[in-house]
Parts: structure tokens; C-alpha cells; sequence
């Protein structure tokens, strides 16, 4: 039985927005895939642009780098 | 030594035990493959942020002699400082633990729970990974200078040098201009009719000049400033004898007020110097001479028009006193002499204080013609307008006083590039945020008072600048030590290339250039560290303490782990 194709998205978070935006869903109890892992930085612009390619190499079909 | 990790998950009451099986949690996180060599002690709890929950953390820690923390838990935002608080009392440096989110991004996103607990698993194992390559960090006391610099003697600098100077608190309040007192020691009255008259403005003066902690430096600028909360050191230069001055300060507030909107330079404004035409200023200053408005040729001008927004629609914001002010030149010359015709051309009338309506509706009671105007242009002392009805008008008065727009003071612009300030781009500075933190800047220990951050009149200078005061009192303590970040950026000598885009893209001025090792080096005591530094460098020669690549990779290995099965 064929599956259905579930992305697997890697997501970077700044602590100070998108991350609180992130606690903020789920104090409002929105659901989203639970693939996602989020990753916690200090600031968007800490995302050293290897990690999008290693994140590629390793399977990721998708990349939010949230700032 | 062995490692030895203690995780320890929350059911934080029914929100997170609920929705997440928090059982099968403890019991397949015991038997992870990845873990199987390390010593895991796994337990769960049922608030862990309790006093009963912390005490039994820190017994945890203690007895088992954990080297490694995970507690999965609620979002950091909420209690990752309690729980570094319980390794404080510890052997376990409070960096080698870690928050996990199980409720906010995981129990609460997932209404399944078997998938909400096979998520928290994920979730836990990531972080499991992530903190074994933590290293213990070192929190650093440093000592503080509690004095503070003041730049800019008007209303607002004079506020905070009297609220802060005191007993362990020496002042240093630098003015350009050869007197302090600012802009508003130029006004006749302050708002008469409302109990507040130069004498107040007066005594404030001759109290800064009797306080014997507050150091004056008139005809003086700020030359250099380098340091952080706490210590800074600061070069003032006299404008006069070019004679520099070395002083050092805790902190340093930025007080340069405003400046006016050149009339001239709008073209519909087509005025000369010979015609009667004055800025708001200048009537001011008649009035304060001789309590009257004189024209050029000596005489007493018999109409008056009053004109608002001037420079409003190019500078692209509401200066906000322009509209009482003026209605206090109103109420003046009709003190003096009520004969006089006055023509007061508003566009939108601004009265943002709870005593201003009442102000305008007692001047509208004394026969002032208020005309709302669409469009208006001056030649000499005539005057086009078009009313808002769409109603072309022309009409002629002996005197026009303009109140032009307040823009930033051309220092405010010198401030930011010697601070390394950001502004907004009306050219004002640029607090953290405008609601929430409205008096900071992005630099600790620099703050912003008055007419430097947005138009603003003399009472609304005076609360920020005491804002400003009670931030200072309760930052910088006299006799007590601060405790700079500790997950700041290094950088590591051997490869650095001097290229020097760090300096660059650091917001905080925390990075300098050692010129002679061509090397960029680090300020910790300034560095928040946000790890714009590390992205940015091309030969990866800057590391983040606490957030460094390694300790990020685990997490996106865990992350994308090869063969997991997530159904969605």
C-alpha cells in the first residue's frame, strides 16, 4: 500500500519571535504536522547557511528558517 | 567521569499528561538504542516547576549525581529559568541542562495522543543528543561605575540628572549650547492657564546648578564612548577651548531633543526675510521680550494668522504640540490685545491631553476664526487657501506665525554612528520597542528621553526622562555587581581572515578590529549573543557559546532522522 508523501520540514526558530509564535499556537491549540522539530535560536540570522545544505543532504524536503 | 542524564518529564498537571502518554514516554526513552552505553536516569513528575517539583529536582541532581539535565517540560519562556535556578543550587553547571517543549509544541498541536506521544519521544531524544555536547559555561561578576552621562541640558536631561543624582550617584550633564535650560527656557509661558509657568522650569535650573552631584559641562559635545552597561568610557570635548575631557559612567542618556522643519524650503511658502512672517519660535520670544507682537516696521500687527502643519505632509508625521502651542499664541495676543483678528488655519486639530479641549473650547468662545484647510499657500503675508468644503479663498493679515514640523536634531545622527544607535526612518531613534520598551535602546545601558525618540512636549519629556531614571536606579545598584550574557560569540584567532563582515552585521557594537593582529575580536560584556556574527563569517571562525554548530547539528539530525516513521 502506497503512503501518502508527509514532507519532512526542518525549521529554525528565533527565540524571540517565531518560537513564541510557535508556543503561541499551541496555546491556541492549532494543529500542524508533527514531523516538525523545531530548533530554537537565538536569532534567524544565526542560520549558518551549511545547515540548510546539510539538511538537505540528510532528507529534509523542506527549510523554515523563521525570523 | 561518565556521563550520566537525568530526563525528567512533566505532566504538568492534566495539560501535558492528558494529551501525551507520559508512561510510555518514560519507558521507550529507557530503552533508546542511541543512549544504551549512557546511564539515564528517567522519571516522570507531576510539576516540576512546584516548590515540590524543584525541590525534588534538585535532590535528583544530587543524589544521582546527574552530569546531564533534560526536562521535558513547558516552553523555555516559561520556566527554563526556574529550572537553571534549581542547577544553580547544584553541582550541575546550569548549562549543561536543557528545556524540552512538550506541551506547547507538541501535547497542545496534536489532538492524537499516540502520535503526540511518539512525538514528545522524537522531541526528547533531540534534545538528549543536543545536550551531551553542551560544556559547562562560567558566569562572570563585573563591577559597576553607578554615575551617569546626560546629553543635551533641556527639560528632559535636567529631569533625569535631578532624579538620579544622589547620594552614590555623581551626574554629568553635557550641553552644547553655552546654557542649560534647552528650548523650553526659551518659551514666555509654559501653559499659563494651566498652573505651569517658566518659574517651574527656573527653579528645576537652579536646582541642577546647586546639586553638588550633578557636574555641568556647557559648550561641550560628546567626543567618543566606548564600554557597556556599567562602564563606560566617555571623551567630552569643549566646542570652545577644544580642551578634552575623560570621564567614566555607568550608563548614558541620550536627551539631544529636536529641531525645527525649515519653512523656507517648502515651495507654496514663497516668504523673505522682510516679510512678517515668524516661526512659532520667534513669537515666543517677542512675547517674552515685551509681553506683545511686533511687526517689522515697530507696529502692533491688528491681524494675526495662525498656521499649523507646516512641513506635516513631507515629514510624514504629526508633531503633536504644534496645535496647543499655537492656541497659547492665540490666548496671549488676545490677552494683550483682544481687538486683534485672528485666523487660526488648522488642518486636523491634534489635542491628545486631557486638558486641551478645554483650552479650545475657552479660546473658541473669544471671536478666533478657526479655518480647516485642504491647501494652503503664502505669498509675503497673503495667503491661498482652499477649505476642506473644496471653497478657493484669498486673504491678507499684517503677521503669520507658522508652527513648523519638529524633525531630529542633526546630533541625533552623529549619536547614532558614534553609539552605534538604530533610527527609524522618519530620522528619530528607535527604542527596542515603541510600546513595551519605549525609553531603551538596542545597546544596553544607553537610553533615550524627550523629543530625541518622537515629537513630544515638556510634560511627556519629563515622564520619559524618569523612566529613564527608574531603568538606571534598578540596572546599576551602587556597591553591587552585574552578570554580562554568557552565551556570547567567540571568535577563535587562528582563523580569522580580518575580512570584517562581522562588524558589520553586529547590531550591538560588540565586535571591534584589532588593527595590529588584523583580527576581529569580541566584547562579551556588549555581545548578546544572537550568532549574526557566526552566520555571517565565511572562514566559520566564530562560534556561539551555547548555541554552537555542533550542538545545533544534533538537533537537526534528530530531526530528519533517517527511517522514522511519522504518519500524518
Amino acid at each position: 500500500m502506497e503512503k501518502e508523501f508527509s514532507p519532512k520540514i526542518l525549521s529554525f526558530l528565533c527565540k524571540w519571535c517565531s518560537y513564541t509564535g510557535a508556543d503561541l499556537a499551541g496555546i491556541n491549540r492549532l494543529q500542524y504536522p508533527t514531523s516538525i522539530l523545531p530548533i530554537k535560536v537565538m536569532c534567524s540570522s544565526r542560520v549558518d547557511p551549511v545547515f540548510l545544505i546539510k539538511g538537505y543532504f540528510r532528507g529534509a524536503d523542506g527549510i523554515l528558517v523563521g525570523g | 567521569m561518565s556521563e550520566k542524564i537525568g530526563i525528567y518529564v512533566c505532566e504538568c498537571g492534566p495539560n501535558i499528561a492528558s494529551r501525551v502518554d507520559v508512561d510510555r514516554v518514560v519507558e521507550e526513552i529507557e530503552k533508546l538504542e542511541d543512549f544504551k552505553d549512557k546511564e539515564l536516569v528517567v522519571k516522570k513528575h507531576k510539576l516540576l516547576c512546584s516548590v515540590e517539583g524543584k525541590k525534588f529536582l534538585e535532590n535528583e541532581i544530587n543524589e544521582n549525581e546527574l552530569t546531564h539535565l533534560i526536562c521535558a517540560a513547558c516552553s523555555p519562556t516559561d520556566h527554563d529559568s526556574t529550572f537553571i535556578g534549581v542547577c544553580k543550587k547544584t553541582n550541575l553547571n546550569p548549562y549543561m541542562y536543557k528545556i524540552v517543549n512538550i506541551r506547547e509544541q507538541c501535547a497542545w498541536i496534536i489532538s492524537d495522543k499516540e502520535r503526540a506521544t511518539d512525538k514528545a519521544i522524537r522531541y526528547i531524544h533531540s534534545g538528549m543528543s543536543r545536550v551531551l555536547y553542551q560544556e559547562p559555561l562560567y558566569e562572570k561578576q563585573l563591577d559597576i561605575n553607578p554615575d551617569v552621562l546626560i546629553v543635551g541640558a533641556g527639560i528632559a536631561g535636567i529631569e533625569a540628572a535631578l532624579t538620579l543624582a544622589g547620594k552614590d550617584r555623581k551626574v554629568f550633564l553635557i550641553e552644547k549650547t553655552s546654557e542649560i535650560g534647552g528650548k523650553s527656557k526659551k518659551l514666555h509661558e509654559l501653559l499659563q492657564r494651566q498652573g505651569v509657568t517658566p518659574a517651574n522650569l527656573k527653579r528645576k535650573i537652579s536646582k541642577v546648578k546647586s546639586n553638588q552631584n550633578i557636574y555641568s559641562y556647557t559648550d561641550t559635545v560628546l567626543e567618543n564612548v566606548i564600554g557597556f552597561l556599567g562602564n563606560f568610557e566617555v571623551t567630552l570635548k569643549n566646542t570652545k577651548s577644544k580642551e578634552q575631557t575623560e570621564i567614566l559612567s555607568g550608563a548614558v542618556v541620550l536627551a539631544n531633543g529636536y529641531e525645527l522643519f525649515d519653512s523656507k524650503s517648502l515651495e507654496n511658502f514663497n516668504y523673505s526675510n522682510s516679510d512678517n512672517v515668524f516661526t512659532a519660535e520667534e513669537a515666543e520670544k517677542m512675547f517674552k521680550e515685551d509681553s506683545k507682537l511686533t511687526m517689522r516696521n515697530g507696529k502692533e500687527p491688528s491681524s494675526v494668522a495662525l498656521i499649523h502643519c507646516v512641513g506635516r505632509k513631507e515629514v510624514g508625521y504629526c508633531s503633536k504640540i504644534c496645535c496647543s502651542y499655537l492656541q497659547k499664541i492665540a490666548h496671549s495676543i488676545y490677552d494683550h490685545s483682544p481687538k486683534t483678528e485672528i485666523l487660526d488655519f488648522y488642518k486636523d486639530m491634534c489635542l491628545p491631553n486631557k486638558e486641551d479641549d478645554h483650552f479650545y473650547k475657552t479660546l473658541k468662545r473669544k471671536s478666533i476664526d478657526f479655518i480647516r484647510f485642504e491647501d494652503i499657500s503664502l505669498k509675503g503675508n497673503s495667503i491661498n487657501y482652499t477649505e476642506k468644503s473644496g471653497l478657493k479663498k484669498t486673504t491678507s493679515v499684517d503677521m503669520v506665525i507658522l508652527a513648523p514640523a519638529m524633525i531630529p536634531a542633526q546630533s541625533t545622527n552623529t549619536l547614532k554612528k558614534m553609539l552605534n544607535l538604530e533610527l527609524h526612518e522618519t530620522g528619530y531613534f528607535q527604542e527596542p520597542h515603541v510600546k513595551i520598551n519605549p525609553v531603551a535602546t538596542n545597546t544596553d545601558g544607553i537610553f533615550i528621553a524627550g523629543a530625541n525618540r518622537s515629537p513630544c512636549g515638556i510634560s511627556e519629556a519629563i515622564i520619559q526622562a524618569q523612566a529613564v531614571a527608574g531603568k538606571i536606579s534598578t540596572q546599576l545598584i551602587p556597591g553591587e555587581k552585574i552578570i554580562p550574557e554568557v552565551k556570547v560569540s567567540e571568535i577563535l584567532e587562528a582563523y580569522c581572515t580580518g575580512c570584517k563582515s562581522c562588524l558589520d552585521v553586529c547590531k550591538y557594537g560588540a565586535i571591534y578590529f584589532d588593527e595590529r593582529r588584523a583580527i576581529s575580536i569580541v566584547n562579551e560584556a556588549i555581545c548578546r549573543g544572537c550568532g549574526n556574527c557566526v552566520g555571517a563569517c565565511p572562514s566559520g571562525s566564530i562560534r556561539t557559546k551555547h548555541f554552537t554548530n555542533s550542538q545545533l547539528y544534533q538537533e537537526v539530525k534528530e530531526a530528519l532522522r533517517q527511517g522514522e516513521q511519522i504518519n500524518d
